[in-house]
């Protein structure tokens, strides 16, 4: 609001003024003296100071440049360089006009450096300030990524993924053959995916192996870092996988990763044909050991592996060999770490020898092991979870008499809070069977199903926990009944006792039945295949190999389920 | 030149410095020319910054930040002559920094009621003293542009035209801003009984006393020097807003 204003209130307020100045002027004392300041030092003291301040509000502002610069940085996407002879559109880099083997280079902006292969092909998909996803579509690249806090890489190839820390690695990747191979030289990634299941880490000194086709992953040493299996002599047969453990190699010359003589890449195809890996890593450093295909249950696939495999007493590798494959799963339970030391070699029993091993103890180390699978259960719901006593656990009373007391227990669970427990009882005592197995040798649980069930194309997988001496050694066998016949996936490989493992099979329509080496007797001598189509019982066998023939424990038997 | 009157300096004698020569002395930082500046300017400064705040300020203070400031912006003053306008126009500025720097300190309670210290004030009787602080205090409470102008041209009794420099305003606006100035404080006076009644017997004490052709001369003067003051007036808007909060809107730093 504003108003004129007017003459008499101005006047008034001149007046009121000068009266106000006659008064302050009438009240005025006279000044006293006062020093006289020292100038010079004043001035040279606040020219200090306003230096300081200069200063001061220089490096203040510098500061500000750096956090700025630096947030900028931060939040700026990375960036990249292509160096070499390629084909670059829309983030594609494709080094199909590569020649020779000069490898094409991506350098990224935060030191990050990619090598790609003669014919390799390399999208960008995305970038951020923490990292790049990106595709390799086809061929052979060598990925060198920076450490740093809250780096974030993921590289896709095909159905697989490969998170990344920080680390070097190499990844071939065949579209045709829709398979992968990963070898990890430093760091640590994990690597996902379809076939792969949950998360399987990798460590340094590694190859992986995953083929998306059969669903097959194989994990071995990496005794060729550079090497691709495309690039190795046509006349060395690819190792295969059998079985992985939680712990540690058990020492170059006893891997099972180099071919084994005698297995002739057909075989190994077919070996391949329905195999299932489903690694489940909780976080536990592990490794793996790694057994050829042709190294059964028995120990009977290869004659090459009897050195590590002590219980030779099949003798049919090329029947062994063509079963379709089986894989494992272990996981260490955080209260037996002991275990994780390599256990030691077990001793070579010579064929026919049963002598009495001392009588072996379980293991103090016992511990309660409850939801080792972790994330695994939300995404695999098993038929059968022994939260409580299911209906239908049997044990046989014939042939397989290792296991006995079939009870619910709380101390070891793979998803929930308990299993079921039977206690083992391995020893070679009696005579043989007409199978060639002492009574006590094998022990089995089987589970009677609720409703006929048809396991063709459905994976089975078993969760279980042996509980024994270290040096105890065992093998794994899942087996269906249908309409009487049994058949089982292959026998794994050598297991030792204070883990976690997992077993699976995929059934097809027509399965080879009575395997010689298998724990069941049904329908042997007959063999042949056998449908799953009406499948009532299922079961899980154990079979003592190790060098240790006589020795007890404990078997937990948890999540039971097929999908 | 000036250094053959700086040497008289040094010798004790007392010599007047025309300001050119002073200035062009403090232009070669020359430690005697501050102590020469110092003996001619500190009365003028110490009385204007006591003026402005009242008795008990903290003069020594203020008068040596005024001088602080004049001997480094020197090289500033474009006309040598002018040396004691640039220093009034510093020392209103100076006190308009303190006045802003008081408040904020009194904003944030750094005096135990929230308010100013009452400054002691010598006067003739109980009463002007009375009316002397009352006068302050309203003072306190319009902004430092309005007591600037405000102090400047009634207490230092300087023409528009000074004012104006001193300010770094153009005469109509500087004539603008004292009148409003003026007429806000009025408006505070006027709420205080005790000091308006002061003021009017004072002025009308003023006006008797004064010969009838010194008071006309008087309104000459006025009129000389303000122009004419009502015709201006009468196309000025005041805006009560600005007069309630007590700080001018437009005001200038």
């Amino acid at each position: 609001m504003r108003e004129p204003l007017m003459i008499e209130e101005v006047t008034r307020a001149e007046n009121h003024a000068r009266a106000a100045a006659e008064l302050v002027l009438g009240s005025e004392l006279l000044p006293g003296p006062v020093p006289l300041p020292d100038f010079g030092a004043l001035l040279a003291r606040r020219s200090w100071w306003r230096r300081a301040r200069v200063l001061g509000v220089i490096g203040a502002m510098g500061v500000f440049a750096f956090l700025t610069v630096s947030r900028l940085r931060e939040t700026s996407p990375i960036s990249y360089v292509v160096d070499g002879t390629v084909a670059i559109s829309d983030g594609v880099i494709d080094a199909s006009a590569t020649t020779g083997g000069a490898l094409a280079s991506i350098h990224f902006s935060e030191g990050t450096e990619v090598g790609l292969a003669p014919g390799a092909r390399l999208r960008v998909v995305g970038s951020s300030a923490h990292g790049a996803s990106l595709a390799l579509d086809r061929g052979r690249a060598r990925f060198a990524v920076t450490h740093r806090p809250g780096a974030h890489w993921s590289v896709a190839t095909g159905p697989f993924t490969i998170e990344v820390i920080g680390t070097k690695f190499t990844l071939d990747w065949s579209p045709q053959k829709e398979r992968l191979v990963v070898d990890l030289t430093d760091g640590s990634i994990e690597v996902r995916g379809a076939s792969v299941g949950g998360p399987v880490a990798m460590h340094p000194g590694e190859r992986l192996i995953a083929t998306a086709a059969d669903r097959r992953v194989t994990l071995s040493p990496l005794v060729e870092p550079s090497a691709s299996p495309d690039i190795q002599p046509t006349s060395v047969v690819r190792p295969s996988v059998r079985a992985v453990e939680r712990g540690r190699y058990t020492g170059a010359s006893a891997m099972s990763g180099r071919p084994a003589p005698g297995h002739s890449s057909s075989s190994s195809r077919r070996s391949s044909r329905r195999g299932d890996l489903a690694m489940a890593a909780p976080g536990r450093d592990w490794a793996a050991r790694v057994q050829p295909a042709s190294a059964s249950a028995s120990a009977s696939a290869s004659p090459t592996t009897t050195s590590s495999s002590p219980a030779p007493t099949s003798s049919s590798p090329v029947v062994a060999s063509a079963r379709p494959a089986l894989a494992l799963e272990a996981a260490v339970p955080a209260a037996s770490a002991s275990v994780l030391a390599p256990p030691p070699p077990p001793a070579v029993a010579p064929a026919g020898d049963s002598r009495p091993s001392p009588p072996a103890r379980p293991p103090a180390s016992g511990g309660v092991t409850l939801g080792v699978g972790g994330s695994a259960c939300e995404r695999d719901a098993a038929q059968y979870r022994f939260e409580k006593m299911e209906a239908g656990i049997s044990l046989p009373d014939f042939y397989t008499l290792a296991f006995s007391s079939p009870r619910p227990d709380r101390s070891h669970s793979w998803c929930g809070q308990s299993s079921l427990r039977v206690d083992a009882d391995f020893n070679d005592a009696g005579r043989r069977n007409f199978f060639g197995r002492f009574a006590k040798e094998t022990g089995q649980v089987v589970i009677k199903l609720h409703r006929s069930t048809d396991f063709t194309g459905k994976t089975v997988t078993v969760h279980f926990f042996v509980d024994g001496p270290p040096d105890a050694r065992f093998n794994a066998e899942l087996v269906v009944v249908n309409r009487g016949r049994w058949v089982s996936g292959p026998p794994s490989g050598q297991l030792s006792t204070g883990r976690w493992l997992t077993i699976s099979h995929t059934f097809d329509a027509e399965n080879e039945a009575g395997v010689p080496g298998s724990s069941n007797p049904g329908p042997f001598p007959v063999g042949g295949t056998s449908p799953v189509s009406s499948c009532d019982r299922l079961g899980l066998a154990i079979h003592s190999t190790g060098g240790r023939r006589v020795w007890a424990g404990a078997v937990y038997v948890d999540d039971v389920g097929w999908k | 030149m000036a250094e053959s009157k700086l040497s008289i300096l040094d010798k004790g004698r007392r010599t007047a410095l025309d300001e050119a020569e002073l200035v062009a002395a403090l232009r070669s930082r020359d430690e005697r020319a501050y102590t020469a500046a110092w003996i001619e300017l500190s009365p003028m400064v110490r009385r204007l910054v006591t003026r402005f705040f009242g008795v008990g300020a903290d003069t020594p203070d203020l008068s040596q930040e005024v001088f602080m400031r004049l001997f480094r912006r020197i090289d500033e003053l474009r006309n040598p002559n002018a040396l004691r306008g640039f220093v009034v126009s510093i020392c209103l500025g100076v006190a308009r920094n303190e006045l802003r720097r008081a408040r904020v300190r009194r904003w944030v309670r750094l005096t135990a009621s929230g308010d100013l210290p009452d400054a002691p004030v010598a006067g003739p009787d109980l009463e002007a003293r009375e009316a002397l602080r009352r006068l302050y205090a309203i003072l306190d409470q319009v902004s430092a542009q309005d007591r600037s102008l405000f102090v400047a041209r009634y207490f230092e009794k300087m023409e528009i035209a000074e004012v104006a420099v001193a300010h770094g305003l153009s005469y109509g606006t500087a004539k603008r801003h004292v009148t409003r100035a003026t007429v806000r404080i009025n408006r505070r006076i006027e709420r205080e009984p005790l000091l308006a009644r002061y003021l009017d017997l004072a002025a009308s004490q003023r006006a008797s006393a004064r010969p009838d052709h010194q008071a006309r001369r008087q309104g000459v003067d006025d009129d000389a020097g303000d122009g004419e003051v009502g015709d201006a007036i009468d196309v000025l808007d005041l805006d009560l807003r600005s007069d309630s909060s007590g700080h001018d809107s437009k005001e200038k730093t």
